[in-house]
C-alpha cells in the first residue's frame, strides 16, 4: 500500500520538511479526514524509502503543529480540532507573510513602500 | 535483551600504513547506520571487524550479544553480510548457491527468495559466469536478504550498478525498517542512498571517526551562508576569517561576497556572523555529500 | 576456543568442494580406467605409456584440486562469500584440509587399487608392484606439500613453484629407483618381492606424508585471519 506522498531529493527542502508539508495539505485538502489514522512511522519510512528517523522528525513536528496526535501505544491520528483547517490556512498565510516581508528587506523597501505593494494586490480583481 | 546491535569500544589496529585508534561506534538496535568515508578510510576494516574476520590490536567487539571474534560463530548465523569484493562460485547456478545457504541457515526463507529472484529479475538456472556486475551485486544481496539476518552489514552495496538496479536494491532495503528488530550498517561512498536511509551517519577519515550521529541532528547542524562584507573591509587573506565566531568551518571569499561553511549552525550563529560584520545574504542546508568533502579537507 | 561445535559446517564445507569438483573428478577417473585398461595389455609398449599417462593423471588430479579449491578461492574472491557463513578461520581450514584429503586421497586409492588389481589379474610381472607403490606414494607426498603450500599461503606463485620442484624431482626419484639393484632387479620376477630397501623407502614416504600433513595442521591452526 502506498501513501501518496511524492517525495524528491532534488527539492531543496530536507526531506522530513516535504513529508510535514505534503501530509498538511493532505490534512488541508481533506483527503485525510479528522480522526484517520496515519500509518506508523516504519511502514511510512519503508513506503517512502526514507529513514526512520527522518519521518519520525517529521511526525513530531506535525504533532506541535497541531496536525496529528499521537496516542501512546495506538499511534498517530490526524487531529479532530475542529478549526483545523482554518487554523492551518493561517498559519500559511502567516508564512507567505513573512517570506513576503524577508525578499522585500532584501530589495529594501521600505515598510511603506511594502504597505503600496500589498494594496495594489487587494485591489487588483484576481 | 541487548539494546545494540552492535557495539565497539576503545578499537585499536595497526597495518603496515594504516591504523586506527581508539574507535568507539555503536548501532542502537532497528536502526539503520551509513558509514561514510573514501576509499581507505577504515570502512572495510570496521566492517571485517565486526565479521570476527579480522582482530583488533585492543577494544572490545560486541554484535548481537556475542563476543567477537570468540563467538563469530553464533554471531554469523544472524549477521548477512554482503561486500563489493564478494564473489560467487563462477561455474555454479545461482539456484545452487541457493540450495547451499539454505543448507546453512535454516531460517532462509524460499518464498521470499523466489520472489526476490523475481524483483530482481534473476534467473535461478543461470550459472554466475554468465551475469552481468550488476546482476551478481543482486545474486549477493538475495542470498543475505532471504534469511531476513538481524544484522544486515553491507560494505559498498550499490556501487557499480545502474540506476535502475540500485533502485531495486534500495527498495528491498526500505523493506528492512518496517521490521524494527532488524538493523542495517552499510558502508557507501554513495553518500546519497546514506542520506536516504540512515538514522545514523558515521564519518570516517584515515582511520579516524570525524563524527556519529543522528542524521536529522547532523545535517541541521551543517549549514552554509552566503555573506556581504562591508565596502570597506580589509581584503587581505585571512582577514575575513571572524575570530570571535566559534563553529566555522571554512570561509572562502571573493571581493565583498564571502561563503561561510559552519557546523555549530544555530540561530546564534548567525546572529555571531552579523556581529562579524557580515551580513547573511542566504542561508542554505548542506547535503551529505558537501557536508562529507568540507569535513574531509577540514580534518587534514 | 569457541566451545560450540561446528563439525555440521565443516562437513557442509566439504560436500560444498564435493559438489564443485564431482564432474570433472568423474571425467578423471574414466580416464584412469581407460588407462589401467591399457596397462593391462600386458605388452611392455602398453604398460610403459599407460604408466607415463597414469602418472600425469594423478598429477593433474592433485594440481586441480589444489588450485581450484584452494588458491582459487582466494583469487576468485568467493572466499569472502566463504568467510560471512558462521564459521572461523579454523572450522575453514579444517574443512579445505579435509575435502582435499577426501578428493584426493579417494580417487587415489581407487587408481592405485586399479592398477594393483590390473597388474595381479594380467599376465604383467607382479615384480613391478613396488615400483609402482612407490612411484604413486611419492606422488601423494608431493600433493600434500602443495596442498600444504596453497593452505598456509593461498598463493598461487609459491603454490605452483612447489608443484614444478615436486615434479621435477619424481623424475629424479623414478631414474634413482631404477638404478637402484633391489628394485630393478626384481621388476621381472613373477610376484611382488618387498626388500628391506623397498620397505624403508615406503616407510618413509608414508611417514613424510604423515609429518606434513600435521605439520600443515598446527600451523592453520595458529592463523586468525585470512582475509
Amino acid at each position: 500500500m502506498t501513501y501518496g506522498l511524492f517525495l524528491s531529493a532534488t527539492d531543496k527542502k530536507p526531506m522530513y520538511l516535504q513529508i510535514v508539508e505534503q501530509i498538511t495539505s493532505k490534512v488541508l485538502l481533506g483527503d485525510w479526514p479528522a480522526q484517520m489514522a496515519l500509518p506508523s512511522i516504519r511502514e511510512l519510512a519503508a513506503d517512502t524509502q526514507v529513514s526512520v528517523i527522518t519521518v519520525k522528525r517529521a511526525y513530531a513536528d506535525l504533532e506541535q503543529a497541531g496536525v496529528i496526535v499521537t496516542h501512546a501505544g495506538r499511534g498517530s491520528f490526524v487531529s479532530a480540532q475542529p478549526d483545523l483547517q482554518q487554523q492551518l490556512q493561517q498559519q500559511e498565510l502567516a508564512q507567505l507573510l513573512s517570506a513576503a516581508v524577508a525578499v522585500a528587506r532584501q530589495l529594501q523597501l521600505s515598510d511603506a513602500e511594502l504597505f503600496a505593494r500589498l494594496q495594489q494586490h487587494l485591489v487588483q480583481p484576481r | 535483551m541487548q539494546q545494540f546491535a552492535f557495539e565497539m569500544r576503545d578499537i585499536s589496529i595497526r597495518y603496515p600504513h594504516f591504523a586506527m585508534e581508539n574507535i568507539s561506534l555503536s548501532l542502537p538496535k532497528g536502526q539503520v547506520m551509513g558509514l561514510v568515508g573514501v576509499n581507505g578510510a577504515g570502512k572495510s576494516t570496521t566492517i571485517r571487524m565486526l565479521m570476527g574476520l579480522v582482530k583488533p590490536d585492543a577494544g572490545q567487539i560486541n554484535v548481537l550479544g556475542y563476543q567477537l571474534p570468540a563467538q563469530q560463530v553464533q554471531a554469523k548465523y544472524d549477521i548477512g553480510f554482503a561486500s563489493d569484493d564478494m564473489r560467487l562460485y563462477k561455474s555454479q547456478t545461482l539456484q545452487w548457491h541457493m540450495d547451499f545457504i539454505r543448507s546453512v541457515y535454516p531460517q532462509f526463507d524460499q518464498a521470499y527468495a523466489k520472489e526476490l529472484l523475481k524483483r530482481f529479475e534473476l534467473i535461478g538456472e543461470q550459472k554466475i559466469k554468465g551475469l552481468s556486475h550488476g546482476q551478481r551485486v543482486k545474486a549477493c544481496l538475495l542470498l543475505v536478504l532471504a534469511r531476513r539476518p538481524k544484522l544486515l552489514v553491507l560494505d559498498e552495496p550499490t556501487t557499480g550498478l545502474d540506476p535502475v538496479a540500485r533502485d531495486e536494491v534500495i527498495s528491498e532495503l526500505a523493506e528492512i525498517l518496517r521490521d524494527d528488530e532488524r538493523s542495517v550498517l552499510f558502508s557507501s561512498h554513495n553518500t546519497h542512498d546514506i542520506e536516504k536511509l540512515s538514522d545514523q551517519i558515521a564519518f570516517l577519515d584515515r582511520g579516524k571517526l570525524l563524527a556519529l550521529q543522528d542524521k536529522e541532528t547532523y545535517l541541521d547542524s551543517w549549514s552554509r551562508f552566503r555573506c556581504q562584507l562591508p565596502a570597506n573591509a580589509n581584503t587581505g587573506a585571512d582577514a575575513a576569517v571572524p575570530a570571535n565566531v566559534a563553529g566555522v568551518v571554512s570561509i572562502k571569499r571573493h571581493g565583498q561576497l564571502a561563503e561561510v561553511i559552519t557546523d555549530q549552525n544555530s540561530a546564534g550563529f548567525a546572529a555571531q556572523l552579523a556581529l562579524a560584520g557580515f551580513q547573511v545574504l542566504e542561508q542554505h542546508r548542506m547535503s551529505l555529500e558537501e557536508i562529507f568533502v568540507a569535513n574531509v579537507k577540514r580534518s587534514r | 576456543m569457541h566451545t560450540f561445535s561446528n563439525s555440521q559446517m565443516i562437513k557442509l564445507l566439504i560436500l560444498k568442494d564435493w559438489q564443485l569438483v564431482k564432474k570433472s573428478l568423474a571425467a578423471y577417473l574414466a580416464g584412469g580406467v581407460l588407462i589401467i585398461g591399457l596397462m593391462g595389455m600386458a605388452t611392455p609398449l602398453l604398460f610403459n605409456t599407460g604408466a607415463i599417462l597414469m602418472i600425469t593423471l594423478m598429477i593433474v588430479i592433485g594440481a586441480r584440486s589444489a588450485i581450484e579449491l584452494v588458491v582459487n578461492e582466494k583469487k576468485d574472491q568467493t572466499l569472502t562469500f566463504m568467510m560471512s557463513l558462521p564459521v572461523t578461520a579454523q572450522d575453514y581450514a579444517w574443512a579445505k584440509l579435509g575435502a582435499n584429503l577426501l578428493l584426493y586421497l579417494v580417487p587415489w586409492l581407487l587408481l592405485v587399487a586399479g592398477m594393483l588389481l590390473v597388474i595381479v589379474s594380467s599376465p604383467v610381472y607382479n615384480g613391478v608392484i613396488p615400483l609402482v607403490v612407490l612411484v604413486s606414494v611419492f606422488i601423494l607426498l608431493s600433493y600434500c606439500c602443495y596442498l600444504a603450500t596453497a593452505l598456509l599461503t593461498y598463493s598461487e606463485g609459491y603454490t605452483t613453484a612447489v608443484m614444478i620442484v615436486t615434479n621435477l624431482l619424481l623424475n629424479g626419484f623414478i631414474i634413482w629407483l631404477l638404478r637402484m639393484p633391489a628394485i630393478h632387479l626384481t621388476l621381472e620376477a613373477p610376484t611382488a618381492s618387498w626388500n628391506s630397501t623397498s620397505l624403508l623407502l615406503l616407510a618413509a614416504g608414508v611417514g613424510l606424508t604423515v609429518l606434513v600433513l600435521l605439520t600443515t595442521a598446527v600451523l592453520q591452526n595458529r592463523k586468525t585471519s585470512f582475509l
